[in-house]
């Protein structure tokens, strides 16, 4: 306990009746706020009805009409009213001009928002209090959630809104209004922000977005909107996991991402991480400064939508101008260009090029190769060689990277020296299940014959090969039809220096491509799991030193430690926890001559800091908006004419650095900031109470 | 012995944190003190009383504070409550090793658990003056009102064993410091505060300040003072001195650009000169000649504009302060004034008292004086009055012949209102010699806060000392939740509570002097004195433990200015209300 009228509650507390386990919240009057406001609330009031009776919630709905209007009905005679409302209580708390007369922007503030919420609050007789607005509509499955009682206290709920087209049927049943509902969707107010969706539900791209409009990509839970820094270029920020919903190709490119370390991750090398639908980590790279990666992702089988997720196992480091975890900067978030596919060179051009190859590899054969398998191998040979386009790259091999020395000419030929664990990722088809290799002997291995081995990432050799000499190399591969699967060249052998020369030069190749020949069946999908193809493709200093532009504040980060993001966003739509919580918080910060915006945020940190913390209800539990109607009076311009008006008016609001500010506080202090002393919700005063359910059947004007 | 009526509510209930660790210094010795003038006090002015001290993790190696202190045979009516917070629960706080005693959270416990109307949270070292016991005797206190006062530090060597007059002698005797309003000044022995050694007045020149004086700052390496909007000043001219004090002043951010108002006040608070001026100015006021000794004070009449990085307006500065020197021939010669204002021509006109007129001459090197003739023309141009003779020859060496003519001119006053306080109030001017025109304040550091001029309720609070004496109904201490209970050093915590009540609309009163609060001085490094403060935060700094800085606190400050609303960092488990603590109560003679 408090003080001894900190934790009384006005009016009927002790009546005999049992507590309902729910108090729902709302303030309003009836001044056609956002257009056809009875009718929106209309739908609220009857569904919530409905739904108590439904699931059987016990529970209270509070409406506190503040400041009524002169000559208009009150909301308990403007409104139609069941006769039987079952467990749901209905309470109109009235709190008269004479009492908004108090303050000092009456007339540009006709009602103060949160105090009248906090009066409702305060004389809230439920185990637990929902705060709301009077155009919501709550799905089913979340209202069956509330009745099933697994509130616990030491939590706040929240939700992500959706908001809906505003025909609601007024006069429709529940299942009509609430199939309505779920089929009008116009955008979500997720935790990272607000997204317009697509027919799929999915979240819409921006028009200039970090993607091509026409790559089907598109970004879940985790990443926030487009950005941009002045003129540079634009990027979205990822939290710690970071959804990507997308297509796959059969054979399609590789995915690229372009991006760099946040200040959300501590010192590079940075660890990132996918995770695949299932929740198996399938993919990870090392991250520092400004990186390309590729990742060549399975595709579904009928060309569904499918997800991944990037996970930052290091990340969540706060900041201190800006409430969001930012832990990598993606510029880019797209399908790479696919190689394009070589042309076979013209067979003359090919012979001159490499006569002093083919010279090496028919000497290398020895004389009984040459007579009976010569032809062919010679045939093959060539024939990679035709291929390699412009480097020694032939068909299939999508990508190499470390391990592979610069392209080199001597006299006619070129190729590219390796000493150990050379990169490549190849894609093999039908046609060509084997990957061919002109090798050669360097001075690493003196020149002797070595075996050439062929691994996976994990270390697995998939093949080997003698070379002894020039020579071509076949081996299979095991890659299933349209999969790529990353490779290493190396040898255990070799190592021995060159003078003058830094590099170890084991083995030289000519070519390297993929090739006809027979593999071992590979119908059957693969009983494990086979790690997704990633790569680093590039990576360079990043554009942002973000551990330099922090250091004054380090001390402060540090003492946040890891916080949690809480879901502001339309907030003051839903935010329930325990009766005792409301009251340790004291509400809603009640200021005069404010403006209500960001109050509700301060309190979700708030309650979050004082031991109440933030839960999101999952999907398929939902609260839908109702869109304030077009040509109802509310427009965006109407908006910005009642901030003119308040700038006027010296009417304030809680400006966004305050809101950072004191989120900044609360997180480095573990402590919550609370503005109110104990008569928050004008506890001293006693308003009346009507019950309209079983007085009045409301009449059909006003809507 | 007097018997005192069983109350179940004592009016007032004293609240201090301690742990036996010698903190300080003879840290017994001055509770004894602490414990003596309180207890005996109370009896002496029937004020009902609980002292609440909250034990905070009990050294083990030491006996409990109750046995090492000598408790008096009679404890009239005051109420002595030890509560103990156990070493299990201080570690279970953060930072428990480096910080030993949670003065806030203890202080909260104490608060929490007290029974009196009234609850006055202070440190366990303060003597309480006479006439503050007897005011807080007179049962005066009002509920909304939070009472803050100067502290007053006196040498540590206080004398053991003494009784509470010699005592409060003692204090009053060996005072060496101010925490005032508008921060520390040092005192000398008759009680007046010390000029700094760079001051804005030369030692010599009889001028000293008293309350509302920012002590010095520098700009450009110039010193000035901010003053508040009433700054004393007491002034012994010497005899050499003109009656006119020159002023370089300059006009500061909090006056937002427009002009101030500046009042010469009499000690009775009337109004004897006033100026308005703007930008930087140089001052001249006008004393009369017979003052030679007095205190007056500046009253800035103007807005007051919260700023940015201060919690202090700054409405005007000074930078230096004299009287107004004479050429060497004129010294010691008194000059009428000019007459440049219409004031100066109505107050001579209406003097009712004898004026003079004196003229210093100096005849030329080769001429000598040999006549003098007064003729007295009226407005008709008829000689009304004629007097003239031959100067009798004079002895000695002519060129340096000085001499002084003074024409005695008496007035009846005919008519209009008369009286001898308005006579005195004709002779004192003060005059804007000359202005500059003002400095953009937004571009320094002083400037105004973002949106000050929209800012209602902001105030300048005394929060100099304010852990030492901070006094509020139980009710609004409740309210408020007493102090934040953040486990890290306490730094400002104390100030930021004074702010939170000022806008939960619980307005400051200040008690003015001879009601004192005497905190006896310790060795440095214990608690906040100025010669410690680089030690403390070197030894902080070491700890790694964090600590709410001043600039932190007066971001905080702004916020609570501009929401008008405190800020309350508690829970209603405030004070560690959850749990059952210790407590023992002392028996007289224990």
């Amino acid at each position: 306990m408090d003080s001894p009228h900190e934790s009384s509650v006005d009016g009927r507390s002790s009546a005999a009746q049992e507590a309902p386990y729910l108090s729902v919240v709302v303030a309003a009057r009836n001044d056609d706020h956002g257009g056809n406001l009875l009718g929106r609330m209309q739908v609220f009031v009857d569904a919530w009805i409905n739904q108590s009776k439904r699931h059987q919630l016990s529970s209270e709905l509070i409406i506190v009409e503040w400041n009524p209007p002169a000559g208009r009905e009150r909301l308990a005679k403007a409104l139609r009213w069941p006769s039987d409302t079952g467990p749901c209580e209905v309470r109109i708390i009235e709190v008269p001009p004479e009492v908004h007369a108090r303050y000092r922007q009456t007339a540009a503030l006709p009602l103060y928002q949160m105090i009248a919420k906090n009066v409702g609050i305060r004389r809230a007789r439920g185990a637990f209090i929902l705060a709301t607005n009077i155009d919501i509509v709550f799905s089913d499955e979340l209202v069956q959630f509330l009745a099933s009682r697994r509130l616990e206290r030491g939590r706040m709920y929240r939700i992500d809104r959706y908001d809906v087209m505003s025909d609601v049927p007024v006069d429709g049943t529940l299942d009509e209004q609430l199939a309505y509902c779920g089929s009008h969707l116009i955008r979500v107010c997720a935790r990272e922000g607000l997204y317009r969706l697509t027919q799929e539900g999915l979240r819409r791209n921006e028009e200039q977005d970090i993607t091509r409009v026409e790559s089907g990509i598109h970004f879940g839970r985790g990443w926030f909107p487009v950005e941009q820094y002045g003129l540079e270029e634009r990027f979205r920020w990822i939290e710690n996991d970071a959804e990507v919903w997308l297509r796959v190709p059969a054979a399609g490119p590789a995915l690229l991402l372009d991006l760099e370390p946040g200040p959300g991750v501590g010192p590079p090398p940075q660890p990132l991480q996918v995770f695949d639908a299932n929740g198996s980590m399938v993919a990870e790279w090392s991250v520092s400064g400004r990186t390309k990666l590729q990742l060549w992702l399975p595709p579904a089988a009928d060309n569904r939508i499918q997800s991944f997720r990037l996970h930052v196992p290091d990340g969540g480091r706060p900041v201190v101008h800006d409430p969001r975890i930012l832990n990598f900067r993606v510029f880019r978030c797209d399908w790479a260009e696919q190689m394009p596919r070589v042309a076979p060179a013209p067979l003359a051009s090919v012979m001159r090029e490499a006569r002093p190859t083919l010279a090496r590899l028919v000497a290398s054969l020895g004389v009984p190769s040459v007579l009976f398998k010569g032809p062919a191998i010679l045939r093959a040979a060539v024939r990679l060689l035709s291929e390699r386009g412009g480097d020694i790259f032939g068909p299939g091999v999508e990508f190499w990277g470390k391990g592979w020395q610069y392209l080199e000419h001597a006299g006619t030929e070129r190729f590219r020296w390796v000493s150990q664990d050379a990169e490549l990722v190849v894609r093999t088809s039908d046609q060509r299940r084997n990957l061919a290799l002109l090798v050669e002997p360097g001075p690493g291995v003196g020149y002797r014959p070595f075996h050439l081995l062929i691994t996976l990432a994990n270390g697995e050799v998939v093949a080997q090969a003698l070379v002894n000499g020039l020579t071509y190399v076949k081996v299979p591969i095991p890659a299933w039809r349209g999969r790529v699967t990353a490779l290493f060249l190396t040898t255990k052998e070799g190592g021995l220096p060159v003078a003058g020369e830094p590099r170890i030069l084991n083995f030289r190749i000519f070519g390297c491509g993929c090739a006809a020949g027979n593999a071992p069946s590979m119908s059957a999908e693969p009983e494990y799991v086979i790690p997704w193809t990633a790569v680093t493709v590039e990576s360079r200093p990043a554009d942002r030193d973000w551990a330099a532009e922090l250091k004054p504040y380090r001390r402060v980060i540090a003492d946040m430690g890891r916080p949690v993001s809480v879901h502001t966003y339309a907030c003051g739509d839903f935010t329930m926890m325990a009766r005792e919580h409301w009251f340790d918080v004291r509400g809603y910060t009640e200021l005069d001559q404010f403006y209500s915006m960001h109050l509700d945020s301060m309190l979700c940190y708030a309650a979050h800091h004082a031991g109440a913390r933030e839960q999101l209800l999952p999907e398929p539990m939902r609260i839908y908006h109702i869109e304030h109607g077009a040509g109802s009076g509310w427009t965006p311009e109407g908006e910005s004419k009642l901030f003119a008006r308040m700038s006027q008016d010296s009417i304030h609001v809680v400006s966004y650095q305050d809101l950072v500010a004191l989120i900044v506080q609360m997180r480095s202090l573990r402590a919550p900031v609370i503005f109110n002393v104990d008569d928050w919700g004008l506890a001293a005063l006693t308003f009346p109470e009507t019950t309209p359910a079983r007085t009045a059947c409301g009449s059909e004007t006003g809507r | 012995m007097p018997t005192y009526p069983e109350s179940p509510a004592p009016y007032i209930s004293v609240v201090v944190a301690a742990r036996n660790d010698d903190h300080g210094g003879n840290m017994i010795g001055r509770m004894q003190a602490f414990i003596d003038s309180w207890i005996s006090q109370s009896s002496r002015y029937a004020l009902s009383s609980e002292i609440i001290v909250v034990e905070w993790n009990p050294p083990a190696d030491r006996a409990r504070l109750r046995n090492e202190l000598r408790w008096p045979e009679d404890m009239g009516p005051c109420e002595v409550r030890f509560i103990e917070v156990s070493r299990e629960i201080h570690d279970r706080l953060p930072n428990a090793a480096t910080i030993p005693l949670h003065q806030m959270i203890a202080k909260n416990a104490g608060i929490r658990r007290a029974r009196g109307q009234f609850v006055l949270a202070t440190n366990l070292d303060i003597i309480f003056s006479a006439e503050l016991m007897q005011f807080l005797g007179e049962r005066r206190l009002e509920r909304g009102k939070m009472y803050r006062m100067d502290r007053t530090d006196v040498a540590s060597n206080i004398p053991a064993g003494a009784t509470v007059d010699e005592l409060l002698a003692f204090c009053k005797s060996h005072m060496r410091r101010i925490f005032a309003r508008e921060g520390v000044m040092q005192l000398s022995g008759n009680g007046r505060r010390v000029l700094e050694d760079e001051d804005i007045v030369e030692p010599g020149e009889g001028i000293w300040f008293g309350s509302g004086w920012h002590a010095i700052e520098k700009s450009d390496r110039r010193p000035y003072r901010w003053a508040e909007p009433e700054a004393e000043i007491v002034f012994e001219r010497p005899p050499e001195a003109a009656p006119r004090l020159l002023m370089d002043a300059e006009v500061g951010p909090s006056a937002g650009g427009w002009p101030l108002v500046v009042e010469v006040v009499s000690p009775s608070g009337r109004v004897l000169t006033s100026a308005k001026v703007d930008g930087t100015c140089k001052l001249r006021l006008h004393i009369p000649d017979h003052l030679s000794s007095g205190t007056l004070r500046l009253r800035l009449q103007g807005r007051k504009l919260p700023l940015a990085r201060t919690p202090r307006f700054l409405m005007l500065r000074v930078f230096g302060l004299k009287w107004e020197v004479l050429p060497k021939w004129l010294a010691g010669v008194s000059l009428v004034r000019g007459t440049q204002s219409a004031r100066e021509a109505t107050a001579l006109v209406r003097s009712a008292e004898s004026r003079t007129v004196q003229v210093a001459i100096r005849p030329g090197p080769d001429s000598g004086l040999e006549t003098v003739e007064v003729n007295l023309t009226d407005p008709a141009g008829n000689v009304v009055f004629h007097a003239g003779d031959r100067l009798p020859a004079v002895s000695g060496n002519q060129d340096e012949a000085e001499y002084l003519l003074s024409l005695n001119l008496g007035f009846k006053l005919s008519g209009g209102p008369a009286g001898g306080e308005c006579a005195s109030d004709i002779d004192w001017l003060l005059e804007v010699l000359d202005t500059k025109p003002p400095v953009d304040w937004t571009l320094y550091p002083q400037a105004p806060a973002a949106g000050a001029a929209h800012i209602a309720h902001a105030a300048f609070l005394h929060i100099s000392a304010c852990g030492d004496f901070t006094l509020l109904s139980r009710e609004d201490w409740f309210a408020l939740r007493a102090y934040a209970e953040f486990p890290i050093w306490p730094m400002n915590i104390d100030l930021l509570f004074c702010y939170a009540a000022h806008h939960a609309g619980i307005g400051e009163v200040v008690l003015r002097e001879p009601m004192r609060v005497y905190h006896i001085e310790h060795l440095s490094a214990a608690g906040w004195s100025p010669e410690g403060e680089e030690e403390r935060a070197a030894r902080i700094q070491a700890k790694g433990v964090t600590e709410i800085q001043f600039a932190t606190a007066t971001e905080w400050i702004d916020r609570m200015r501009r929401f008008n609303a405190p800020m309350i960092f508690t829970l209603k488990d405030w004070g560690l209300a959850g749990m059952a603590l210790p407590e023992t109560t002392v028996q007289a003679g224990d």
